[in-house]
């Protein structure tokens, strides 16, 4: 999963604390995270695959799968990232510290039942900030209450290992893709304590959040 | 804070187009239909205030003269209520009229923006999972260029423009890209102006002209007896003859070094005294220029040269002034070359980040 993580972080200023925060929460839960805000040293495309993007005529914000804004302080330019989100039908989490006001021009927007399933307006505090963020990461896995599959991903095997998955996926009647994914999902995920642990704690967090309103 | 303070004008004249699969359902086609089809781009509130005015529904093949002129025409009326205008069209003849307004509009300091909807097949596509469709992409439809063009507005540059795919051109500097790839335009220039992405990167040696003070002039006379002619191998003369005839003005447009075939020329030649004939031919390679007649273009777009011809004949119909005219550099329009031993090459432009 890819998320673009934008905030409003002058040139010469030192680094918002929050900033850091907010991309060490999204990055520890194991996406890649592209950012406006240099300091961070967040993911980039390689060379060669900016170049494919270029030739499709498509831009880095078209292989996001969400867009997180921390706009307690906002800027015209963040406004163009709002908009143009929205009209390539991107989810938006846009952070705002508790105390600090909504925009009116957002406040219509989410008054909007389309716009409304796309971008979400959540005040935060340094508490809640860890949950407010895993429960989008976890709304942008499934798509209307099903998994969709929808990232390409390029593995490189062995003979020996394609011979084997040929066989597996033939005798559970699967195709190779399928049958990895069912593999990955129902095996693994389930098996793996560590990453169980790390769901239940941030289950546990989104739904303490449901119990209490922080605007 | 979001909003930028910016008074923006949206002439509407086409390719409104939201969704590329529901052209009709998602299309401004009448005045009425301007309240509906914006009700469904609430996003384009977040940058700008955003006024729009219903100028024409015609598809873009059927883009004539009195449009050009018409779109100047609200643009003056205008100029003074807002600071920037966006101007929608289908995309198929829209570098004509961009190109256009960039000579019929003179003395410009305010953007003059030009976009529209790209739009896919219209039969379903398949599509492996995990890839999206050709016409699914975001670019297509009118949103994602509106809101680019809008940005672009925003920062207030100064000339006519257009943005498709992310991309700021120069129109008198552009042509269509051709092919099957999604990137419908391309530049003569091997860098276009600037690219729109989460940011506007402005090529370095194109600075932002300093804002030019006054009202705009409107010079909206054009010759529309104007031919273009593509001489291809085992053309019939006696045709080509005939094309010629009752035009105010002609480009050629040939192919190799030796530029014109024999008999051709030696008609054009009598047909130069009477009327300007261009002779165009844009190579990589040194062309000897043609018999001295003629006026021999290597430095524009056809697209711009084919206008800015019909532009200047609505100025004067003298071949001699017209001659010295095509080689005035008024929007920009004529490219540099630098002479390199083995030809000739274009400068090759970076990109410097440019915030509003």
């Amino acid at each position: 999963m890819k998320i673009y993580f934008f905030g409003l972080q002058k040139e010469g200023e030192k680094l918002n604390e929050i900033f850091l925060r907010i991309f060490e929460i999204i990055k520890n839960s194991g996406v890649q995270v592209m950012s406006n805000i240099e300091e961070l040293k967040p993911d980039e495309f390689t060379k060669e695959e900016k170049a494919r993007l270029e030739e499709a005529g498509l831009i880095l914000l078209d292989k996001m799968d969400g867009i997180v804004i921390e706009g307690s302080r906002s800027n015209p330019e963040m406004g163009y990232l709002i908009a143009l989100a929205i009209a390539h039908g991107k989810n938006i989490l846009y952070l705002l510290e508790k105390g600090k006001t909504v925009e009116p021009v957002l406040k219509s927007l989410e008054e909007n039942k389309e716009i409304a399933k796309l971008l979400k307006i959540q005040h935060y505090t340094a508490g809640s900030l860890e949950r407010v963020l895993l429960e989008f990461l976890t709304s942008l896995e499934k798509d209307f209450g099903q998994e969709i599959p929808s990232i390409k991903f390029t593995l490189r095997i062995t003979p020996y290992l394609e011979r084997y998955l040929a066989w597996k996926a033939q005798s559970a009647h699967l195709s190779k893709a399928d049958f990895l994914r069912r593999l990955i999902k129902e095996q693994m995920i389930v098996q793996d304590e560590e990453y169980q642990r790390y769901l239940k704690k941030a289950k546990g967090k989104a739904s303490d959040f449901h119990g209490s309103d922080p605007r | 804070m979001l909003f930028s303070n910016k008074k923006i004008c949206l002439l509407l004249a086409g390719g409104t187009a939201i969704s590329p699969r529901r052209i009709k359902e998602t299309s401004v086609l009448k005045k009425e239909d301007v309240e509906r089809w914006r009700a469904k781009l609430p996003e384009l509130g977040i940058m700008a205030r955003v006024d729009s005015v219903f100028i024409s529904s015609q598809e873009a093949v059927e883009i004539k003269l009195e449009i050009w002129q018409r779109l100047a025409e609200e643009v003056l009326k205008r100029y003074s209520k807002f600071d920037s205008f966006i101007i929608t069209m289908g995309a198929d003849t829209l570098l004509y009229t961009a190109v256009a307004l960039s000579f019929m509009v003179q003395n410009l300091g305010k953007p003059i923006i030009l976009t529209g909807a790209q739009l896919g097949p219209p039969e379903p596509v398949e599509a492996e999972a995990g890839e999206v469709p050709f016409r699914d992409f975001g670019s297509l439809g009118i949103r994602g260029n509106l809101i680019d063009a809008l940005q672009v507005a925003a920062l207030g540059f100064p000339e006519v423009s257009m943005v498709f795919n992310h991309t700021l051109f120069s129109p008198v500097k552009t042509i269509k890209a051709g092919g099957f790839s999604p990137r419908i335009f391309d530049s003569l220039d091997p860098i276009s102006l600037a690219r729109v992405d989460f940011s506007l990167k402005l090529a370095e040696q194109v600075k932002m002209r300093p804002r030019r003070r006054g009202k705009p002039r409107l010079e909206t006379r054009l010759s529309t007896r104007v031919r273009l002619i593509e001489l291809y191998p085992t053309f019939d003369l006696e045709t080509l003859i005939q094309n010629t005839e009752g035009q105010e003005g002609l480009v050629i447009k040939t192919y190799g070094e030796e530029l014109l075939p024999r008999k051709f020329e030696e008609f054009l030649r009598k047909k130069a005294r009477d009327l300007p004939i261009v002779i165009y031919n844009v190579s990589p390679y040194i062309i000897k220029a043609p018999a001295s007649e003629f006026i021999f273009v290597n430095n524009m777009t056809l697209e711009t040269t084919l206008i800015k011809l019909m532009w200047l004949l609505g100025q004067t119909k003298s071949p001699a002034k017209i001659r010295e005219l095509v080689a005035k550099n008024y929007v920009g329009e004529i490219i540099e070359r630098e002479e390199k031993e083995g030809g000739r090459k274009v400068k090759n432009l970076k990109f410097q980040e440019i915030k509003g």
